[in-house]
């Protein structure tokens, strides 16, 4: 799979391993095992709001129930803050550290290994699970167009499925091919968010939103901290744009512009998004919909709400809608499919996984054996739905857990880094140096906190899922990581005595 | 990387007004911060009497998390710009 070696890793005048000694065997496999530079500002942006996009669409409306639009409102705003600090945070990173690898570098650079993999292995855990939320949310919005009155659940996992090829085969194919259909089909999804809105705006009341009392009388202030879980899912995914930085032209300048500019876009489609969906419709019945006597989760909900108000019964406009809906969940399906094929890869160039999972295809350079791999388990857990109709809201909560804990890794790694080698950053530093980062620290904890007081109870599983990462680190990666990696290679330039024989 | 990004690392504090403005967005991250706390509080002991009525409290905290958004908008972009 990678027998021609091509000079691309060393092809940049910018690229950080330019300048170190390299064996000619090293060498060899970094230029076997680099990626194209083709990404630029629209490119990130695109990746960035894709990859997001898919959390207007579903996902958040589950922290309406028991809660209320203001507490969803005042929790949703926390989360934009906290992502808005968390990517010009990252962005110091991401820029300073240009690898596929992202976390696992900072991890790996700032401490150890063993860090690297913590980090790398969350942002895995992230990106799988958002994967496999989408991709049923993407069926779940076909089976609702093909019978909108009982969406059934075997055509929503069949169509989960048949989504899962069509983006193997696309990502497969090449990266500029994949960003180039990124951006139309981001176009296409906030195309949607605006056709939901006019349609919303039809049947909006203020006195949906601002509800007296404003919180919940049982719950009061306790119902935004339950909020906040469901209100991550609006933004968690956009830093696998970090990945990109490998693959993005001039990353110093591309990757904080993008970023930034990414989020202020998010920011504006979510609170526009709560505004009408919340103004349209009561909160409660855009959470969940009761069915033989059961509150079940509501996986499509902006579509209910078009076909629940008066312009609703225009076909044209449900169908039409719900058609362009499937752009924001595939837009989002492929930045994330882009984000667990980009950390299986790179952690199985380093060594960290199993090492077939970082090969690249000879001709064109994209990780097809990661993109398998992930793409295999996804269709898996797609299947396993039919027994756990609670997946969506599980993967979503596990995804956002695992999101936080490398959130606040990374920030850890950041202070570490900016201390010991402070001209790492002299490409990028971010705005309001110290209290940002501080920020996005305390923002996450908060965040993290409230799992303690949710009722889907997902901290066992992620616990497991560490556990098992952990063993098949000690007992089987550790004494195998390949040094010629890039994230291994400036770990152990910046730190020399650590470029002795692994234990 | 071109030799004008070269001269001057992306991100740098360039101008006084910028300055002022990144000093007053941290501090008014730090009253986030310590808004979100007392609104953790609030949760779990909810008979605090913090003299404000809920309406306050919730046009309180919207305005501080809509400036915090706001002023870090403004500067990150203004750190994201091409220098010239």
């Amino acid at each position: 799979m990678h027998e021609s070696p091509r000079p691309a890793a060393s092809a940049n005048p910018d690229d950080p391993l330019l300048s170190a000694d390299l064996a000619p065997e090293d060498r060899a496999y970094l230029a076997d095992h680099a990626l194209k530079k083709p990404l630029r500002v629209l490119d990130i942006w695109a990746l960035g709001v894709g990859a997001v996009i898919t959390g207007e669409y579903f996902g958040w409306n589950l922290g309406l129930n028991g809660n209320g639009p203001v507490a969803m409102l005042i929790a949703s705003l926390v989360v934009c803050l906290l992502y808005l600090t968390w990517v010009l945070a990252l962005s110091e990173l991401s820029v300073a550290m240009p690898f596929a690898g992202g976390p696992l570098a900072y991890g790996r650079r700032a401490v150890d290994p063993s860090l690297g993999f913590v980090m790398g292995w969350s942002m895995y855990l992230e990106c799988q699970f958002a994967t496999i939320a989408t991709a049923l949310a993407t069926g779940g919005y076909i089976a609702f167009l093909l019978n909108p009155d009982h969406p059934d659940p075997h055509v929503q996992v069949w169509a989960a499925l048949g989504t899962v090829a069509v983006f193997l085969v696309l990502h497969i194919w090449g990266v500029k091919e994949q960003s180039a259909a990124m951006v139309w089909m981001t176009y296409g999804a906030i195309l949607g968010l605006v056709i939901f809105w006019v349609a919303a705006a039809t049947h909006f009341s203020w006195d949906r939103i601002w509800t007296h009392p404003l919180l919940p009388a049982a719950k009061g202030w306790k119902s935004v901290l339950d909020a906040v879980p469901y209100a991550l899912w609006w933004l968690v995914i956009i830093e696998t744009v970090a990945l990109a930085a490998e693959e993005a032209h001039e990353p110093q300048r591309t990757i904080p512009r993008g970023l930034v500019w990414a989020q202020l876009t998010l920011i504006v489609l979510v609170v526009l998004t709560w505004l009408f969906a919340c103004g349209a419709m009561d909160s409660q019945e855009i959470a969940v919909t009761v069915r033989d006597g059961r509150e079940e989760p509501v996986n499509y909900p902006l579509a209910k709400i078009i076909r629940a108000i008066p312009v609703g019964r225009s076909k044209l406009l449900v169908y039409g809608f719900g058609g362009i809906a499937l752009f924001g969940m595939i837009a989002s399906y492929h930045g994330m499919v882009f984000g667990t094929s980009r950390q299986t890869f790179a952690m199985g160039r380093a060594g960290y996984l199993p090492g077939f999972l970082g090969s690249v295809h000879a001709t064109r350079r994209t990780p097809v054996a990661s993109l398998l791999a992930t793409s295999f388990i996804t269709a898996a857990c797609v299947v396993a739905n039919l027994r756990f109709p609670n997946a969506i809201a599980v993967a979503v909560l596990v995804s956002t857990l695992t999101a936080l804990i490398w959130y606040i890794l990374a920030m850890g790694c950041l202070f570490v880094l900016r201390r010991r080698e402070p001209a790492l950053f002299g490409r990028y530093r971010t705005p309001v140096h110290r209290v940002l980062p501080v920020t996005v620290v305390l923002l996450s904890a908060f965040a993290a906190y409230v799992y303690s007081g949710i009722d889907v109870k997902v901290i066992p599983l992620t616990a497991l899922l560490y556990a098992i990462a952990l063993i098949w680190f000690w007992f089987f990666a550790h004494g195998k990581l390949r040094k010629a990696a890039p994230e291994e290679l400036t770990a152990r330039q910046s730190t020399p005595g650590l470029d002795e024989p692994n234990p | 990387m071109n030799r004008r990004a070269r001269e001057q690392p992306v991100g740098s504090s360039g101008s006084g007004l910028l300055l002022v403005l990144e000093y007053v967005t941290g501090c008014v991250l730090v009253l986030v911060v310590l808004a979100l706390a007392c609104l953790t509080l609030a949760a779990y002991v909810p008979k605090i009497d913090w003299g404000l009525t809920e309406a306050q409290q919730v046009v309180g905290i919207l305005g501080l998390l809509t400036a915090g958004l706001a002023l870090v908008s403004i500067v990150a972009l203004l750190h994201t710009r091409r220098r010239t």
